[in-house]
């Protein structure tokens, strides 16, 4: 399965004579290539569930796999806006969150009520006791289209607005990155407070049913994954075809030379904020599957260090590639939770070498990695040819 | 006097009536005071009595006629000398000594081979008496048998005598408490002393506090002219001291009797003015712990600014580096303390360790700048965003190191010099560490003004920062200029974090608290601009300090944001933009 060719990748060119051990590696790294995202699916779709069924695993465990797969859809949208637009968001997590918000709000409404009829998270952190009235912001989270029309809605036109007037006054590189980064910082002490009526610092718990469905119910879970799954292929495939697409190129254009780009006619703000509302309706329905996975959505997931995880996933699997961006997140996920409980005094300074290491020593991550030995492994089992496309390296 | 009549001042805005009000009180109290600095010729009583015809006085308490004893009780209260306060406290404690002719008090006891023994002082200077050239001290028998104590009657005039004579104690912060108190436990005894106090009185605040304890005694007089008087001075005073008591005294009163329908008018009157006044100085307090805070956040976007201007990279641990010169100011104080525990310093030293800290810290983080710049930055050259992400796992990796060896919450002791505040207006009172804070970071930006303007090494960044390539041709080592000024940006967040050691805990993650906020400040104020930098840190940080007791730490922090923002609209990059060719660089 190809992608453009997003990363900058040089090939190594090798005049040494060709060795054919290294052939039928280089043959096997196409055919792993080739299949991974065949066997990826295969895994996640079939694997994991049967596994599910056979009881190899529990259902904490599947659980946990889709919250991860939830998370990757958010890699995945930033991935589009940075690895091929070139523009770092620090604040995609805010996105994920207030999805997220409008499914707890929705879900909130479909739990246990109080008095007259508040929902119990609300309930609990309000200072008003007696006489407390349904906010009017609540009440059309009763119903589940207007809801989940919200999760789209909401994050989508946020991101389009903000990213219009930020793009249309040229604000770029890391002006964009600092300022989306306080952004999400102060929403993050907004929905703490108590009195914006969003529950405050407790966050939106105390679900109990989602489409009917009581989610604590096994078969629910399953089918919360499975939707997980089915969402991110669905968001893999869009973006593949956005970024196949011309508008795609003209994202990697913008990434490459912006400048050069508007003198040749064409309007990247236009673009850009529709690049950056796509990532920000992608985190959006991550949120939106995560809330009732998780059971609990609090402000502390637009805290700025969870956007910077985001990067960090992005960065790891390879940016400009969305494989890499999902393989990256999955990869993230699971060390996190292994390596933040085992080490957890360690784990933020793991994850900071993390960091540093990836971008001094791979900065094109694992599938930059991965397709580097490739064409090494071609290089070296093919009689060199006469002059080797180099493409241009960008910055 | 226009400040009894509220009237007409208050068509001008209500706040700067208040204000006007405290400027013309102190003026006329000042003069007040300057009248009162004058000895008044012939007033009698006005000149305190020679110390011996006081020590004469004092002898006749040892007298066995009781009524020579009241009397002499009475002089002493009149005599206006606060060195009689210990020697009362000790008669009526049982501590007074006559031995022959040489009145003597032994307050404090001693053991020797497990016997009690007495050391006499002299009852006014209190120094130790001497006998055969030994120090005089006494058995405890033959103690008992010396000793006079105030019979039970002589006790209450003697607490009053007491209370009177703290009014005129040399020093003048104890005068000062006891004025206050004297107002605040009222009786007509107190009224007398004040009034005694306020003919010999020079200080101007404890005029103030004498005018304003006179007033808070005279509010419960039995004249009803004289409550209204009293009411009316504590209005022109804005006393927050009365403020409750009249609150008190004003839902006592009732409108309907005219009797109280004048005194509740002028009451509203004095709640009003002083509830103003009190808004004015809280608001002007806010400002000024804003502009301190800015002035932190003006340090930080220098460094950072200078960095971005010169090397195109954002560095995201510069918070850390604050928080590093702030663990090296608990280090050296740390140091210090052992040193003076040791006996290795003398004590006076301890005063002295924060100017020690001050280039500790900067070499600290200067340090660790340098060698971050050696290891990470300089492989990222011309890479920002990766700059960005890099330099952001620094500062995890920095935060739990300092976490893992330090814990969690430190703090630094303010050195005495740097405690208290100075008083410039009632309730307004500016304290000296935040003072020091402005005063340093005025100096420190100076300093780098002078540093980039008028040295080679400035000279050098300079070009750097304009024309990389060029300054590298005409042989500029455009790297080592890199690390120096990567070090030296580092060194001045260092600097910023020792100071903010002053006015907050010292906590692993203090550097994030502000890095934010100077990432506004460097893209408001533009980037690589020394001016701008200046402006929008001190802009900015006094906007949202100012801003947070209105609307909350939160929202202030939102509407900054939302300024950022909409500026941007208008001014793309920043307050003063790049031009010509360096604009699109």
């Amino acid at each position: 399965m190809t992608e453009p060719t997003a990363s900058p990748v040089t090939p190594v060119v090798d005049s040494r004579t060709p060795d054919s051990g290294l052939a039928s590696l280089a043959t096997a790294h196409r055919l792993a290539t080739k299949s991974s995202l065949w066997v990826a699916l295969g895994v996640f779709a079939l694997v994991i569930p049967l596994s599910y069924g056979a009881g190899v695993i529990d259902i904490t465990t599947l659980n946990q796999f889709g919250r991860y797969l939830c998370i990757a859809l958010v890699a995945l949208g930033l991935d589009l806006i940075w690895g091929y637009t070139g523009i770092l968001s620090l604040c995609q997590m805010m996105f994920f969150t207030l999805g997220g918000y409008c499914m707890g709000m929705h879900l909130a409404m479909k739990g246990p009520l109080q008095g007259d009829g508040i929902p119990q998270a609300l309930y609990v952190v309000s200072s008003q006791v007696s006489g407390m009235t349904l906010p009017w912001f609540w009440q059309p989270f009763d119903s589940t289209w207007f809801s989940l029309a919200a999760v789209v809605l909401i994050p989508g036109l946020f991101a389009y607005l903000y990213g219009w007037l930020a793009f249309r006054s040229r604000v770029r590189g890391v002006y964009f990155s600092i300022i989306t980064q306080a952004t999400t910082l102060a929403a993050t002490q907004v929905f703490r407070l108590n009195d914006l009526q969003l529950c405050g610092t407790n966050g939106l718990t105390n679900f109990k049913t989602l489409f009917g469905f009581p989610l604590e119910e096994a078969s629910t879970k399953v089918g919360l994954y499975l939707l997980s799954v089915l969402a991110l292929t669905l968001g893999f495939l869009a973006c593949r075809w956005l970024v196949n697409s011309r508008a795609g190129r003209v994202l990697v254009a913008i990434r490459d030379s912006e400048s050069r780009l508007r003198f040749a006619g064409y309007q990247p703000v236009a673009y850009k904020t529709f690049a950056f509302a796509v990532a920000a309706v992608l985190g959006a329905v991550g949120g939106m599957l995560y809330t009732p996975q998780n059971g609990i959505i609090t402000p502390f997931k637009m805290n700025p260090e969870e956007s910077i995880y985001i990067v960090a996933m992005v960065a790891l699997g390879g940016r400009g590639t969305l494989t890499g961006a999902i393989l990256g997140s999955l990869i993230f996920s699971f060390s996190y939770s292994w390596l933040s409980t085992k080490f957890a005094d360690w784990w933020l300074i793991i994850l900071g070498s993390l960091f540093v290491f990836v971008i001094l020593v791979m900065p094109d991550g694992l599938v930059g990695a991965w397709r580097r030995l490739g064409l090494w492994l071609t290089a070296r089992s093919q009689p060199p040819t006469p002059e080797p496309t180099v493409k241009e390296a960008t910055p | 006097m226009s400040v009894a009549h509220p009237l007409p001042l208050c068509r001008l805005p209500s706040s700067l009536c208040a204000i006007l009000r405290v400027i013309v009180c102190s003026v006329i109290l000042s003069i007040a005071g300057l009248q009162a600095g004058e000895p008044p010729a012939g007033a009698s009583g006005a000149t305190p009595p020679s110390d011996a015809s006081l020590l004469a006085t004092m002898a006749e308490l040892t007298d066995a006629d009781a009524a020579k004893r009241k009397a002499a009780i009475a002089t002493l209260a009149q005599s206006r000398d606060g060195r009689l306060v210990p020697f009362l406290t000790d008669f009526s404690q049982g501590s007074l000594i006559k031995v022959g002719d040489v009145l003597a008090v032994g307050p404090n006891s001693r053991e020797v081979d497990g016997a009690k023994v007495f050391d006499l002082l002299h009852p006014l200077t209190r120094a130790p008496l001497e006998n055969e050239g030994k120090s005089w001290s006494l058995t405890e028998e033959e103690a008992k048998k010396l000793t006079f104590s105030a019979s039970r009657a002589e006790r209450k005039p003697i607490a009053d005598a007491i209370t009177l004579l703290r009014l005129f104690d040399p020093v003048r912060a104890q005068r000062l408490a006891a004025v206050q108190k004297a107002g605040d436990s009222g009786g007509e005894i107190n009224l007398t002393g004040l009034k005694a106090l306020q003919e010999s009185e020079r200080d101007e605040r404890v005029l103030r506090a004498i005018t304003e304890s006179m007033a808070i005694i005279n509010l419960t007089s039995a004249d009803q002219a004289t409550r209204v008087a009293a009411a009316k001075t504590l209005g022109d005073l804005v006393s927050s001291r009365a403020l409750t008591r009249i609150q008190e005294l004003a839902k006592t009163l009732d409108e309907n009797k005219p009797d109280d329908a004048a005194m509740l008018a002028v009451c509203k009157e004095t709640i009003h003015a002083t509830e103003q006044w009190q808004s004015v100085a809280r608001g002007i307090g806010h400002v000024f712990s804003g502009i301190s805070l800015g002035s932190v956040l003006v340090l930080m976007a220098l460094g950072l600014s200078i960095v971005f201007g010169l090397m195109g990279v954002i560095n995201m641990a510069h918070g850390e580096m604050l928080m590093i010169g702030a663990y090296a100011t608990f280090l050296t104080q740390e140091m210090f303390k052992w040193a003076v525990g040791a006996g290795v310093l003398p004590t006076w030293a301890f005063e002295i360790y924060f100017l020690v800290a001050i280039p500790m810290s900067v070499v600290v983080a200067g340090g660790v700048g340098l060698f971050l710049e050696w290891a990470v930055i300089r492989h990222l050259y011309g890479r920002p965003l990766e700059t960005l992400l890099a330099t952001f796992g620094v500062s995890f990796i920095l935060i739990q190191s300092v976490r893992l060896i330090f814990g969690n919450n430190k703090a630094v002791n303010n050195p005495g010099w740097l405690q208290g505040g100075w008083e410039i207006a009632p309730d307004v009172i500016f304290p000296y560490n935040r003072m020091f804070i402005i005063v340093f970071c005025a100096v420190v930006v100076t300093g780098m003004y002078l540093l980039i303007t008028k040295t080679r090494l400035g000279l050098l960044l300079r070009a750097t920062t304009q024309n990389r390539t060029m300054a590298s041709s005409l042989g500029v080592n455009t790297r080592r200029i890199d690390g120096l000024t990567f070090a030296l940006g580092s060194g001045i967040a260092g600097m910023a974090g020792c100071a903010l050691t002053l006015i907050s805990n010292i906590t692993p993650d203090m550097g994030q608290a502000v890095i934010v906020d100077s990432f506004m400040v460097v893209v408001a104020g533009g980037v690589g601009k020394l001016a701008g930098a200046i402006i929008a840190g001190v802009g900015l940080g006094c906007f949202t300090k100012t801003m947070e007791p209105w609307f909350g730490a939160v929202w202030g922090q939102v509407l900054m944001l939302a300024a950022v923002v909409i500026f941007l609209q208008w001014k793309p990059s920043g307050l003063f933009p790049a031009k010509g060719r360096l604009a699109d660089a």
